[in-house]
């Protein structure tokens, strides 16, 4: 639609984020159990304490980056259908800089995490001996720095471009930059996230090895991160902030990607799966065998079955992607399947007798939610919940689906 | 069947400059009383399907439909076959192997599901149609409703139908078309 239709409406800015005294002190008092919960299983028992830790550390990871993968798509295709909602995505990066803090921690819980850690085991094992160019302590160290680096930079330019556009800057230089900006990030975000992934993720088995892994955690963590730009977004207007800018076309179209990488997630997933059932590698298979014994079989069918079908059919039809309510729960859902994704990835390895669930395990994630919240609503109370001066904005508030 | 003799009058269509006053026209003749009318434009005019007041696709309907017969074709076939028509141990998998049938499950979802799409739209659209070519210009660069004559009582084919293009095209007119007239049918194979 042309800019003529849309200048007979006109766009309010609804300002920043109001800062509440009740969110803050919600928020501060997660932070407080979560550290609490970790820190009182530190002393009883550090192999729960640290896969919790590892867990949630990875979760908003995960989450937070993939929030900067959408803004370069964004920046890339000059997209016009998220235009209200690029702003809440910026915010969900305010947590990125907080991954250098949680990625210093893990590296204190690296010897109770990873066994290819233990020179006494290294030595015994030949598998592990010769993984060891690229399995080692400081090597690890050093990656896992580089790459938060690279995110924090990544996510401050990327976003500080649209912010200066609230400024006063004007459109095409920031466009030019941040486009640029964005192709050399995907590059750095392929490479950075995949070794992220084999480095906290894979390697827990040392003797496994799979390539799809980079991309299967990547795919749920995409579809976690629509989830959540889906919750923000609706408990946004909900608020009122959001009421006239988002309408349930964006929730419609949040949905579809949503839907999109439910599937995207299935698909990575079964050819990780189906490959290595078909090869039948004993190096490989070992990685599914712990996940289908008697005690976690039930888990990994849950998870499959909870990660694809349910989000699938729920929103396959076009009426339930524009109710926001249904959205909502929905969301929530594919939330709590990336918890049991990322759980999957890590428990089966230290727990061989099934799931645990301990205070620690929530505990931790709801500390972690709540450093999350405090950074990003501080975001939100700092800046702009719309980027009104995206020239996108008026054509995108008023667009149309088929 | 009633067979014309002549031109068939096809209606009373009007011309627009631009998408946005097609549209906003579009939303007065809906609420009109012209029941019968049809916009053309060159491309594909977003908020248009809702401006005419036309009731939802049903083509998803029939493409999921047929998507979940060719998963179900898929999974009875490849059970069929590799367990009991044509039995043969591969890499020492039982006969019955979920996870090597997915692929073609997969594949056979959507082949089933894109051809039904296809013919699905072409029989909602009444595809091929060869009598609706009013002015070539509106494949390039205009836009036109035309407002059509009620169509004829199936039971009573010799009745007269009520249908002024006087009316039609002043209304038209009073709605900022550029340029009205009257069209008749034809086409490739009129």
């Amino acid at each position: 639609m042309s800019n003529a239709h849309a200048a007979d409406h006109s766009i309010e800015n609804p300002g920043n984020l109001k800062a509440s005294a009740l969110m803050n002190g919600v928020f501060g008092a997660m932070v407080a159990v979560g550290a609490v919960a970790f820190l009182m299983a530190l002393s009883n028992d550090p192999t729960t304490a640290w896969t919790a830790f590892l867990r949630a550390h990875f979760y908003f990871l995960s989450i937070s980056l993939a929030a900067v993968f959408f803004l370069a798509i964004h920046w890339i295709t000059t997209a016009m259908w998220d235009a209200p909602v690029i702003r809440v995505a910026e915010g969900f990066t305010a947590y990125i800089p907080f991954t250098l803090f949680s990625s210093v921690i893990l590296m204190f819980g690296a010897h109770t995490l990873f066994k290819w850690t233990d020179p006494a085991l290294m030595h015994s094992d030949p598998v592990i001996m010769g993984k060891t160019g690229y399995l080692n302590m400081s090597f690890w160290v050093i990656r896992t720095l580089i790459g938060v680096v690279a995110w924090i930079y990544f996510s401050r330019k990327l976003v500080g471009g649209s912010l200066s556009l609230d400024a006063g800057a004007p459109f095409r230089p920031v466009y030019e930059k941040s486009r640029k900006l964005a192709v050399i990030f995907f590059i750095f975000y392929a490479i950075t996230f995949s070794y992220s992934a084999f480095d906290q993720l894979m390697s827990l088995d040392p003797h496994f090895f799979s390539t799809m892994f980079g991309v299967y955690t990547f795919a749920g963590s995409y579809q976690a991160f629509f989830a959540t730009l889906a919750i923000v977004t609706i408990l946004m207007r909900r608020a009122g902030y959001l009421k006239n800018l988002v309408n349930e076309n964006h929730i419609h179209d949040i949905s579809k990607m949503m839907f999109a990488f439910t599937v995207f997630w299935a698909y990575t997933g079964f050819s990780q799966y189906m490959l290595i059932w078909y090869a039948n590698l004993p190096e490989e298979t070992g990685y599914f065998m712990l996940r289908f014994n008697e005690h976690w079989e039930n888990w990994s069918i849950c998870l499959f079955v909870g990660r694809f079908f349910v989000p699938f059919f729920l929103l396959l039809p076009r009426g339930n992607k524009r109710c926001e309510e249904l959205v909502f729960l929905t969301a929530c859902w594919v939330l709590i399947m990336h918890y049991m994704d990322l759980n999957w990835m890590i428990q089966p390895v230290f727990f061989n007798d099934g799931p645990r669930f301990a205070f620690a395990d929530i505990g931790t994630w709801i500390g972690f939610l709540g450093v999350a919240g405090l950074l990003v609503s501080r975001f939100y109370q700092k800046n702009n919940v719309v980027s009104t001066k995206n020239p996108y904005l008026p054509e995108s508030v008023f667009h149309h689906h088929i | 069947m009633h067979k014309p003799t002549g031109p068939v009058l096809g209606g009373v269509i009007g011309f627009f400059e631009s998408p946005d006053s097609l549209l906003e026209a579009t939303r007065k003749v809906r609420d009109s009383q012209f029941k019968h009318f049809d916009c053309y434009t060159p491309f594909a005019v977003h908020g248009l399907d809702e401006a005419q007041g036309l009731a939802r696709s049903k083509v998803p309907y029939v493409t999921g439909a047929f998507a979940f017969t060719g998963t179900t074709c898929a999974v009875l076939w490849q059970y069929a076959a590799s367990k009991t028509w044509w039995a043969h141990l591969v890499g020492g998998k039982p006969f019955n192997s979920l996870p090597a049938f997915v692929p073609i499950i997969f594949e056979l979802s959507i082949l089933f599901g894109g051809i039904a799409t296809f013919f699905g739209m072409a029989f909602f659209n009444r595809l091929p149609k060869s009598k609706r070519i009013y002015d070539r210009s509106l494949t390039n660069d205009r836009f036109a409703i035309v407002i059509e004559p009620p169509p004829s009582d199936p039971h009573d084919p010799e009745a007269k139908v009520e249908f002024s293009t006087e009316q039609a095209e002043s209304y038209l007119k009073s709605l900022g078309a550029k340029d009205t007239r009257k069209v008749f049918e034809e086409g490739w194979f009129a």
